[in-house]
This record gives C-alpha cells, structure tokens and sequence, in this order.
C-alpha cells in the first residue's frame, strides 16, 4: 500500500482552495493594486505582496466571514504598507495633482483610459492611504456598512468622511479639466 | 459632477483590469509565498538578539564586578540601559509579530506606527546619550580587557577626553548623515507622532 503524506496533501488542498477562493475575488486585488501602484513593474510588485500577505493570513481566515471583506482588508494594508514602505523611492512617491494627471495621460504604462478616468485616479492617488482606501472601497460600491467593517471605523464616520473627500476630488477633477483645457488653448 | 458620476467613472476605468492577465496561482506558487517569508524585518530582530545578549554578558560582568568602584558602577548603568533596550525591541518585535492582515487598516497601521515610535525612541536616547554610553563602556571595556581601572589610573582628563570624542563622533555623524541628523533634532519622532495623529483623526468621529 502506498503511503500518504497527509499534511502534504493538506497543504495542497488549501493553497488550491486559497488560489480558488483569490481567483474568484481577483479584481479585489487588482484594483487594490491599481489604486495604489502606478507603473506595471510597481502594480506586479504590489500584487505580489498582497497574494504572500494573503497566504501568510490565510490560517486565521475564519471562513465563517466574508472572503471579499477579509481580501480588501488584506489588501488595502498590504497596499498601505507597500506605499509607504517605497514612499522613500522618489519614483513611487504620489506626485501632486498635476503632475498625476499628465503623468495618468502621457504613462506608456497606463492603461487606455480617458481624461475624465485619469484624472480621478490621479485625484484618488494624492489622498493620504486611510482616505484613499475608503474611497475606493465606495468607488468599489461597497455599502456604507461594508466600508465601516473593513476599515475599524462607524458608518457615521463613513459617511460623514465621503461626503468631504468627493468635495475634495469634485474639486481636484474640475481643476485638471481646466488646467487641461488651458493647455490645449495654448497649443 | 454628482457622486455617481465618480463612482460610474472609477467603474469604467476598472472595466480595463477585467481583461488584465494575471494568473494567480503563479503568484502563489513563488517562493515567497510558500511560507517562508519573513514577516518582521531581519534588523528588528538583530538588534533584539544584539540586545538579548548584551543583557548577557553585562549582566554576568556586572555581578563579578559589582562591589568595585568606577567599573561596578559603569556596568550597572550600562546593564540597567541594555535592559531598558531588550523590553524596547521585544516589545517591538511583539507589536509586530502578532499584526494579522486581516484586522482593519486603522488597527494595523496603529500597531505599526506605535512599533515604530518605540523604535525611534529608543534609538534617539541612545543616540543622544551615545558620548556618555561610549565613555563607559570605555571603562567597562579597559577593565574587562586589560584589566586595570582607567578612571583611577588616568583620572578625569581620560573620561572628559572619551566624552569628547564621543561627542565629536556624534556631530560629525549629524552633520554627514541625515538619518542620524534627524534622529538628533527629534524629526523622525515628530514624523511617528504625526502619523499617530493622523491615525487618530482617521478613526474620531466628525462633525
């Protein structure tokens, strides 16, 4: 009778139910890594810390939660982390408004999003990390109450947050259009 | 622009990523990934080993030479400051160790930012203290060598010479080197505090 390794065959199971479970909630992890990273190399670089911070939690996932919920918790500091880790490195630092909105047009990187696209993002990506993590879990379309589990913090609070950050990227996207539209008058 | 128009907008510019090639089970099959990471960085876990045995070995020379004057005195102090270094990094070491990813941002960023101002503390007191430190370790350091007490041999104008010294290795290294620069004028610390802070204003309810 062959003999069977049991917590090999353990292990294989659940990293297989660990990629499953990831696959399933891949675009979690990549518009986390969107929202935070801007070259390729830098958004590969960011996955790839979000699945190991994924996998090295994976044992305290109580599956009685939701995946989606723990993910973007992961994620987002996973994300936090990795910022902040590389804000050293002038390449990574979030440039301001500015130059975030030529950089979301002109970026060889990027994907092919429009104007109005880009430059929420680069309005998005000059928020602080707490901000901008809540902000994109809203753009997400996460409910209040979903916002309010994942970051630690009351739906009040949420709400009362949201409300003054999309005043504030409202503004940013109105002052990129115009600084645009100027730009183009003066060519 | 309306709110939903945002939320529309982000959507759109996310509707790319859907045809994004990633395949995540070549992420997870990496090395990196297989458990062999290591969570806390190598230098943390330096210093608290450093620190661990320096513990050690000033406390096995403290009490051998306990009762002597200048020397027994020199290492107490030194022991007493070893001590408060080893309870700062495992502490550290703890605050760190214990962060599950899967805990809000707000909590983990706190653990963090709270890890680090133990850290930068602790180094801008020993940093700061760095000529005194230096000076008796000196003494320390002629008696468990040589064998002979420095204080009593050569007197005052030997510890004011290694205070001295001690104190120009330090503004030289503030004036060459911006970390240490930094560490001295107390920037790293209010950098930490701030985070702290603003941590804190995250997670206040606003009005």
């Amino acid at each position: 009778m062959s003999q069977v390794d049991v917590p090999a065959v353990n292990a294989a199971a659940r990293e297989a139910r660990f990629v499953a479970l990831l696959e399933a909630h891949r675009t979690i992890v990549l518009h986390v890594a969107h929202a935070y990273a801007r070259s390729v190399a830098d958004r590969e670089d960011l996955m790839q810390e979000i699945v190991a911070g994924a996998w090295r939690s994976f044992a305290r996932y109580d599956p009685a939660r939701t995946f989606s919920t723990w993910l973007y918790r992961v994620a987002l500091n996973s994300a936090i982390s990795w910022v902040r880790r590389s804000s050293r490195h002038a390449s990574r630092r979030a440039p301001d408004d500015a130059a975030l909105a030529a950089v979301a047009v002109h970026d060889p990187d990027a994907l092919a999003i429009d104007d109005d696209v880009g430059d929420l993002r680069a309005a998005v990506a000059a928020l602080d990390d707490l901000p901008r993590a809540l902000i994109i879990l809203h753009l997400d379309g996460s409910s209040y109450a979903t916002i309010a589990e994942i970051l630690g913090i009351s739906e009040t609070n949420v709400a009362t947050k949201l409300s003054r950050i999309k005043t504030h990227l409202r503004s940013a996207i109105l002052r990129a259009r115009e600084a645009r539209s100027t730009h183009n008058g003066n060519r | 622009m309306e709110t939903d128009d945002l939320s529309a907008l982000w959507q759109s510019g996310n509707a790319a990523l859907a045809n994004v090639p990633v395949t995540f089970s070549a992420l997870a099959a990496r090395d990196g990934v297989r458990g062999t990471l290591v969570s806390i960085a190598f230098g943390r876990w330096f210093t608290l080993i450093s620190n661990a045995i320096a513990v050690l070995v000033l406390g096995a020379y403290t009490g051998d030479h306990f009762r002597e004057p200048h020397v027994g005195l020199a290492a107490t102090v030194l022991f007493a400051i070893a001590v408060v270094l080893l309870v700062a990094s495992i502490f550290q070491v703890r605050m760190l160790a214990t962060i599950d990813l899967g805990a809000s941002p707000l909590e983990v960023q706190q653990r963090v930012a709270v890890a680090e101002r133990v850290r930068v503390a602790s180094d801008s007191v020993v940093l700061c203290t760095s000529p005194i430190l230096w000076t008796l370790l000196a003494i320390v350091g002629a008696q468990a060598l040589f064998g002979f007490d420095a204080v009593l041999e050569f007197g005052m104008p030997w510890i004011l010479a290694n205070l001295g010294l001690g104190l120009v290795t330090l503004v030289l290294g503030a004036v060459f080197l911006q970390p240490l620069r930094r560490l001295v004028a107390g920037n790293t610390l209010a950098r930490v505090n701030a985070r702290l802070a603003e941590l804190a204003r995250f997670a206040a309810p606003e009005s």
